[in-house]
């Protein structure tokens, strides 16, 4: 078990905004959360990556409730690059911190960058890239450090629809490649079909869940399979739409 | 596989980086309204001086050149050594002016008590004007060699300083909060890590803008306070032109080469800063 949510509330100034929420990652599972607007799916990935700390209930990754929780991967919306600092530079952010010797991170950084697509990109500045690219060097930032967990909030949310099912197609490839355990938000639900392994739908003020729906097709998805229509009308029946 | 190549577009193009080497380029052609804007302007100078109200462009030109090379024969200075020394008290009094505002700016844009405590203090310096300093200065420098010359530094330094504090404090304190954060999941658990590679790498280019405006408000300065002093700058000797009585052309020579300078100054550190922020979206 990577991650482990156990009854979590969160208020804030005693609104309460998530409400009794328990899950649980295996290692290597894709799954992703869904659900109305202002439900509380950033919250909750805030949460998880303990940059707020709940009100009530634990969360454990691998086994232990410290705060500092340098084993997550944040993957944020719109990227946030840090917009002084080079392709490669952002990578090596983390690796830096770590106390990782400059050969080393010149050669993990441009395997990362390599593994997302973006070779001969490592000296672009953030402003020079596109939506789609700086998406890319947001997640090559957190794969670079090995994480056992990524979180993703909307991370392809303002992408036009071909670069976006592009980056998709390609989410998966990473994913078969690396297995590693992801937890990504998104409100796009043929997105979360055709990327999961498990759809966690949550409800509107207060945050429930109100099902985990496991999805066993294989990896690479066909989108008009009526397996995935299917799956996709539930999903939708849940939210009530 | 044509999805791929419409996301990587933007290299095969080459336009994006393009477009950003020009912007840096130093020699860059004039558009054709500025060359329009200058032909109109002597044009109706040309007509202000048929009607005998100014000096034709021919003679102020011709005044001008002979300021430059030969200087002015009452002082016996040229205009380029005239201007050095109001540029020298420039330099000096924003140069300490920049190191502490830049500092002192950091530290109270970072530590909010600091600031909430120091406010009130610096809400009453701000709107005093700098030249209201002089008198001070002389009081307080009187003892030392060169009264003047300090109480000049000191009026440029109260000009420049606030401009660049202010850029300072605000650009800190407006840094974008999930930066911080991604810098936080990254690992940067501890307060001087953010500080360090987060906080005054992207305070850069608002630090810069302080400088600039520092800088135009410390060169308006130093004209005003050599109208009261003895060292031969460019205010001192706009004023005693003045006080010789009637040299219009000189004063306005004088005049525009301020404005000029004031010019060349703030284009300098646009320039630089495009330098130093090369990432920054001038
Ligand atoms: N720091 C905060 N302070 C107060 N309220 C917050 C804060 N963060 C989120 N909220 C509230 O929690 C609710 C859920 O927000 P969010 O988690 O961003 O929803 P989602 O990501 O599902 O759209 C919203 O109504 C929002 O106003
Ligand atoms: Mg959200």
């Amino acid at each position: 078990m990577v991650l482990m949510v156990e009854n979590v509330d969160k208020e804030f100034n005693g609104e309460c905004v998530l409400k009794g929420i328990t899950f649980s990652l295996e290692e290597g599972e894709f799954a992703c959360l869904t659900g109305p607007s202002g439900g509380g799916k950033t919250t909750l990935l805030r949460l998880i990556a303990g940059l707020i700390a709940p009100t009530s209930g634990h969360i454990c990754l691998d086994g232990s409730l410290s705060r500092a929780k340098p084993d997550i991967g944040y993957v944020f919306q719109e990227g946030a690059l840090f917009p002084w600092l080079t392709a490669a530079q952002n990578v090596a952010f983390g690796l830096k911190l770590r106390g990782i010797s400059a050969e080393e991170t010149r050669y993990l950084v441009q395997e990362a960058l390599d593994m997302v697509e973006l070779t001969g990109f490592d000296e672009y500045y953030p402003k020079e890239l596109s939506g789609g690219m700086r998406m890319r060097v947001a997640l090559a930032r957190v794969l670079v450090c090995k994480p056992k967990l990524i979180l993703m909030d909307e991370p392809f949310g303002s992408l036009d629809f071909r670069t976006r099912n592009k980056i998709q197609k390609d989410m998966v490839k990473l994913w078969l490649r690396l297995k590693p355990t992801i937890l990504i938000v998104t409100h796009n639900i043929d997105e979360a079909v055709y990327l999961s392994n498990k759809i966690i739908v949550l409800s509107s003020r207060p945050g429930q869940i109100v099902e985990q729906v496991s999805i066993t097709m294989d990896q690479p998805r066909i989108r008009t399979e009526k397996s995935f229509n299917l799956i996709r009308e539930h999903v939708l029946s849940l939210l009530g739409e | 596989m044509s999805q791929f190549n419409i996301d990587k577009g933007i290299k095969s193009s080459e336009n994006v980086k393009g477009q950003s080497w020009r912007s840096i380029n130093i020699l860059k052609w004039p558009s054709w309204e500025r060359w329009a804007a200058v032909l109109a302007g002597l044009l109706v100078w040309t007509a202000c001086a048929r009607l005998g109200l100014v000096a034709s462009p021919y003679i102020f030109g011709l005044k001008f050149m002979n300021l430059l090379i030969i200087g002015d024969p009452v002082y016996n200075l040229t205009l380029l050594q005239i201007m050095g020394t109001s540029l020298e008290t420039l330099l000096i009094g924003a140069g300490l002016a920049f190191a502490l505002a830049v500092s002192s700016g950091i530290l109270l844009g970072y530590f909010r008590s600091l600031n909430r405590f120091a406010d009130v203090f610096i809400s009453i310096c701000r709107p005093i004007p700098p030249l209201a300093w002089i008198p001070v200065g002389y009081v307080l420098f009187a003892q030392l060699p060169q009264p003047t010359f300090w109480v000049q530094i000191m009026v440029v330094f109260m000009g420049a300083f606030f401009p660049c504090f202010n850029a300072t404090v605000h650009t800190v304190q407006s840094t974008d909060p999930i930066i911080i954060e991604a810098a936080q999941t990254l690992g940067a658990r501890r307060q001087r890590q953010i500080l360090a590679q987060v906080i005054l790498p992207s305070a850069v280019p608002g630090i810069i803008s302080g400088v600039r405006s520092g800088l135009g408000v410390g060169w308006m300065c130093i004209i005003g306070a050599e109208f009261v002093g003895a060292r031969m700058g460019i205010g001192a000797y706009i004023w005693s032109l003045y006080q010789l009585g009637g040299r219009m052309s000189e004063i306005m020579i004088a005049i525009l080469s301020v404005g000029l300078i004031g010019y060349l100054m703030n284009e300098i550190v646009i320039l630089l800063g495009r330098r130093i922020a090369r990432w920054y979206s001038w």
